[in-house]
């Protein structure tokens, strides 16, 4: 019953969004913007959505993949183009050590244990950092002179301001294809039972553990890609404070849970909807965003406690426009 | 040929021996009853059976393997199958979708297209296939046991443990299950294991042979109709006469 037609509305929102920031002038920012948090709601999805266990480490996945990135242009600049290969290279490397050392261990527990244990990964790991001046330690990695030098500032300015983009687009458009092939095989049935019932999954035949643990890397590395392309290749600099700051852990949990957890769209639109809203109320109330934010999304929560998708979807069943939807 | 062999399985929880020093031999193809009132440790022998619980004590053989400390998943990849007393639907899956997970898991390990055949077969012989779009939270507590029954059946078990199925069914779905089971059993070779509490007249149209458990322990084993008018077990159920 492969069903990739909710692909389409997918690609249509994604070329619209790419199309107003190409088209309209002044709009590529806010829409680029708007795409990092589709970006980390997608990746995020792909393990709170499909299991139902929250990361609370989820930021620190972005932080290594930025790391990755931050130390093959700083120390391997040498090499040329070739350094954002090997970035790209070290941003995956990093994301699969880390999230087989916290999976494979934090995986074992059930809901909330999980989640707590891996709130101290984030912390520890910037704490690591800074303290053991690791990669500049809290001086962080600071990229503009190295790339000017090696690489002539029309390329360099052209890495951050038009690479990164792309990168990050190909990220979102590569995210949402993943999901939709978990949802549409044996593995998105597999995380489906073990979300709803892991006893029950477990007698059924299901490794629960094998396939969380396979949801937690693919959303790791993809996490780690767009620390990669959205933090370190675009801004140029790499700090600790800010590639392991929890509140971008917290703003993914608010995407996936507004637009529907475990859905394809539900990222997609709970990130368009969080990053424009944060966009132009940072603008029309500077500093004071997150005082009118908050609420809002607690509103929009008690709403739609299965996020806009999921009542979207509940309405639509039983219609031809149903098969659309996931 | 056994099938499945249990060698003094014990089970305590703290100072409570759940199971106790149990043995139980499970033919191919066979239709056990097990019967024993509230607490006897019936639900707990399916546990440790199904993988759920690993015991303190002694061994459970499937097809001569060892399968003692055996996850409950690997148990299931063998041909361990099971349904439990309060059904445990995938809830905001569809019946269908509930089923297909099961022939895509068991032991069928059936591709997505595939299992959905497998899955309409197995919804239409519990007879609740115009329910097959709907999502499982929203059926009834006897079609979410049927949904069970299908579920387990599609996962092509070898051995399949039913926990009180028939409870809380009208005398004709008990009929229309027990010919079910008995013809699917007969169709596919499945050894089935029925437990229940109080469904006697149940349990002897369907088993061929009856175990009482009573305070964890194994108290008689026997052919079905022998074993329940043995004085031991109307004592078990009734108390001893004391006047």
């Amino acid at each position: 019953m492969a069903n990739y037609k909710p692909l389409i509305p997918t690609l249509v929102i994604y070329t619209i969004l790419i199309a107003i920031g190409a088209l309209v002038p002044g709009m590529w920012q806010p829409v680029m913007f708007v795409l990092f948090y589709v970006a980390i709601g997608q990746a995020l999805n792909i393990f709170l959505g499909f299991t139902g266990y929250v990361n609370f480490g989820y930021v620190a996945l972005l932080g290594v993949g930025a790391y990755g990135m931050g130390v093959a242009l700083k120390y391997y600049t040498y090499l040329g183009v070739g350094a954002i290969v090997l970035g790209v290279i070290l941003a995956v490397f990093f994301a699969l050590l880390l999230s087989l050392a916290v999976g494979g261990v934090a995986l074992r527990l059930r809901g909330a244990y999980f989640a707590i244990a891996t709130i101290g990964v984030n912390e520890g790991l910037k704490h690591l950092i800074e303290g053991a001046r690791i990669w500049g330690g809290s001086h962080g990695i600071i990229l503009s002179g190295t790339l000017r030098k090696a690489f002539g500032s029309e390329f360099a300015n052209y890495l951050s301001t038009f690479v990164a983009d792309v990168f990050l687009i190909a990220i979102v458009v590569i995210s949402g294809i993943v999901t939709i092939y978990i949802l549409n095989n044996r593995i998105g049935y597999a995380l489906l039972a073990l979300r709803e019932d892991e006893d029950a999954a477990k007698v059924m035949g299901i490794n629960v553990t094998k396939y969380k643990l396979i949801a937690f890397i693919i959303s790791s590395v993809i996490a780690a890609l767009i620390g990669a392309s959205a933090w370190t290749l675009k801004m140029t600099y790499v700090f600790p404070s800010d590639v392991f700051a929890i509140g971008y852990t917290v703003e993914a949990i608010v995407i996936v849970m507004l637009g529907g957890a475990g859905t394809l769209l539900g990222p997609l639109i709970g990130g368009i909807i969080y990053g424009v809203l944060k966009y132009y109320l940072s603008v029309i109330l500077p500093g004071l965003q997150l005082l009118i934010l908050a609420p809002l999304l607690i509103v929009i929560v008690v709403l739609f406690p299965e996020g806009i998708i999921g009542y979207v979807k509940k309405k639509l069943r039983y219609t031809s426009v149903f098969e659309y939807v996931m | 040929m056994v099938l499945l062999k249990l060698e003094g399985v014990t089970k305590r929880f703290g100072g409570l021996v759940a199971v106790d020093h149990v043995d139980l031999e499970v033919e191919r193809g066979e239709a056990l009853g097990i019967v024993g009132p509230n607490g006897s440790g019936k639900t707990t022998l399916y546990n440790l059976i199904s993988g759920v619980y690993i015991p303190d004590e002694g061994k459970i053989y499937f097809e001569g393997k060892d399968i003692t400390d055996l996850p409950a998943h690997e148990r299931a990849s063998l041909g361990i199958a099971r349904t439990f007393q309060i059904p445990r639907p995938f809830g905001s899956a569809t019946v269908r979708e509930n089923v297909a997970i099961g022939a895509m898991f068991g032991r069928a390990k059936a591709g997505v297209e595939e299992a959905m055949e497998i899955a309409d077969e197995y919804i239409k012989l519990v007879g609740i296939y115009e329910l097959r779009d709907k999502e499982a939270r929203l059926l009834t507590p006897l079609e979410k046991k049927l949904m069970e029954l299908a579920r387990a059946l599609a996962m092509k078990p070898k051995l399949l443990l039913l926990d009180e199925l028939l409870a809380g069914m009208n005398p004709k779905d008990i009929g229309r299950i027990i010919e079910l089971i008995r013809r699917v059993k007969e169709e596919e070779n499945i050894a089935v294991v029925s437990m229940v509490e109080h469904l006697m007249h149940a349990i002897t149209k369907f088993a061929e042979r009856v175990i009482v458990m009573h305070q964890g322990k194994k108290l008689i084993e026997g052919e079905t109709r022998e074993v329940l008018n043995h004085p031991k077990v109307v004592e078990v159920y009734l108390g001893k006469r004391v006047v």
